[in-house]
């Protein structure tokens, strides 16, 4: 009978030789090494590149927009006070201020060139106004004209001296007699009247009223020994705090035109500024014992800003102590 | 005499009675085939849940990174349009954004749509998608574009409210 039997392995059977044929079986196992082998690669590389991204997700986005913003506020603040600076050194060439930008651009660009920003600021139009300013015990005790026929009003600010010899003491009710305060006369109906005088705590007090009503008070702050206290009418501040309420919201940018007239100017001692744009775009009417220069009130500027990611353009009007609407 | 048979060990392993090629051969195919089998089903089934998983970790990222950029294109926007009176309005606001995204999420094409709310990623083959809301403020024009480098935009020449736009860079 044939010998039919599987005889145990020899080196022939397992490595080649004359019975290399029956050595085939051995393909089965690589080909499973060989798929096991590629799957744990593929695994690999996939988890890989999982971890990597929940590493940069985790990593937090940075901002693109913190520059172009932050190069935005730099030329707003810069053309603020360079209008501001200005304005205050007397009668103000729009030339001059062209210039001073001029100079504001070539600072900006050079430093916004070493962190890899390309910059551009230039003067695109300027409008012109006056700076009104003068001492309360200067004018017209009973009623003074500010400033006459006006669209729009900044940086109206009145430092009044808290000492109680100076500025009234007084209570709401007592107030429309015997307060000083700034009546803001709409022409297009309505007025608003904004007082401050000592209150009987002997804290300086600001209160508001309309049409000549009795005022409520809206903010009031102690003196704390100052010779000054601002009351910042446009900025809407008493003193170094915020006084929201303090400007009329149908005078930030109304349709006709107001009048802006100072009463009982004897109950309070201090200095008043604004500066003011009349709807004739020139010299504003007002009291002649307070001093009215020619100044400028806003500026438009153009400004770019380049880097590599990004593309930044706008036109701002610049109008320091504006209040916001 | 007749010879005595070998006992334990050496009896077994000389023994060949009722081997047969044949029979081994099968055997020997058939237990390597239904491993293999195993191997390929179960590291097939791992493989299949891990990229499914990469692919919805890289789509949520990228995702993330789109919604941020564009909510950075809309304050910008804004700021470009803040204190703009009507006297100027006929002037330009203009807002350009690039944003290096790849081109694949964990090797597979994908598309980034972006609309109103949200910013919607998704990929065909596994199919996933993700939403990310954005808070954008400025109009988004809806649009759909291919997973790569992107750009969003914003574009306002005179009057009239400008929109935020993306494409592709």
């Amino acid at each position: 009978m044939a010998d039919v039997s599987l005889g145990p392995p020899d080196r022939d059977r397992l490595f080649g030789g004359d019975g290399a044929r029956e050595a085939d079986r051995a393909q089965l196992l690589l080909v499973a090494g060989l798929v096991i082998a590629v799957s744990l690669v593929t695994l690999v590389v996939l988890l890989n590149a999982t971890i990597y991204s929940e590493n940069v997700a985790t990593r937090g986005i940075e901002s693109t927009d913190g520059e172009a913003l932050e190069v935005r506020a730099t030329a707003v603040g810069g053309t603020g006070e360079l209008i501001d600076a200005a304005n205050r050194a007397g009668p103000t060439d729009p030339e001059d201020i062209e210039d001073s930008i001029g100079d504001l651009d070539a600072e900006l660009s050079r430093s916004y060139a070493e962190r890899g920003g390309v910059t551009h600021l230039n003067l695109s139009s300027v409008g012109n106004g006056s700076r009104v300013s003068g001492e309360l015990g200067a004018v017209d005790p009973n009623a003074s004209l500010l400033a006459g026929n006006v669209t729009r009003t900044r940086g109206f600010v009145i430092d009044v001296d808290p000492d109680p010899g100076s500025l009234n003491q007084t209570d709401p009710a007592g107030a429309v007699d015997d307060a000083f305060h700034v009546d803001l006369n709409d022409s297009t109906g309505g007025s608003r009247q904004v007082y401050v005088y000592n209150g009987t705590d002997g804290n300086v007090t600001v209160a508001v009223g309309e049409n000549g009503s009795a005022p409520t008070a809206l903010c009031e702050t102690p003196p704390a020994g100052r010779s000054r206290v601002a009351v910042d009418l446009t900025g809407e501040r008493l003193g170094d705090r915020p006084c929201p309420g303090l400007w009329p919201r149908s005078l930030v940018a109304p349709d006709g035109t107001y009048n802006i007239t100072l009463v009982n100017a004897d109950a309070a001692g201090g200095e008043v500024t604004a500066t003011v744009r009349p709807v004739s775009g020139g010299a504003v009417t007002s009291n002649p014992d307070l001093t009215a220069t020619a100044a400028v009130y806003e500026a438009t500027i153009e400004l770019r800003y380049r880097t590599a990611d990004l593309r930044f353009e706008t036109t701002v009007r610049v109008a320091p102590g504006e209040p916001d609407a | 005499m007749r010879e005595r048979p070998e006992s334990g060990p050496t009896r077994l392993l000389s023994d060949e009675r009722g081997v047969s090629v044949t029979v081994g051969y099968v055997l020997t195919l058939a237990i390597g085939a239904m491993l293999l089998s195993g191997v390929v089903i179960g590291i097939g089934g791992v493989l299949d849940a891990q990229t499914d998983r990469a692919v919805r970790g890289d789509l949520s990222v990228l995702g993330q990174t789109t919604a941020a950029n564009v909510e950075s294109a809309d304050r910008l926007a804004r700021a470009a349009e803040t204190n703009r009176s009507s006297a100027i309005d006929t002037m330009n606001a203009s807002v350009s954004v690039g944003v290096d995204l790849p081109d694949r999420a964990a090797g597979v094409p994908y598309r980034i749509a972006v609309d109103n709310d949200t910013v919607t990623v998704r990929t065909d083959r596994p199919e996933a998608m993700m939403e990310i809301p954005h808070a954008a403020r400025t109009n988004v024009t809806p649009s759909s574009v291919r997973g790569g480098p992107i750009r969003i935009e914003y574009e306002r020449n005179g009057a009239g409210a400008g929109n935020l736009t993306v494409v592709e860079r």
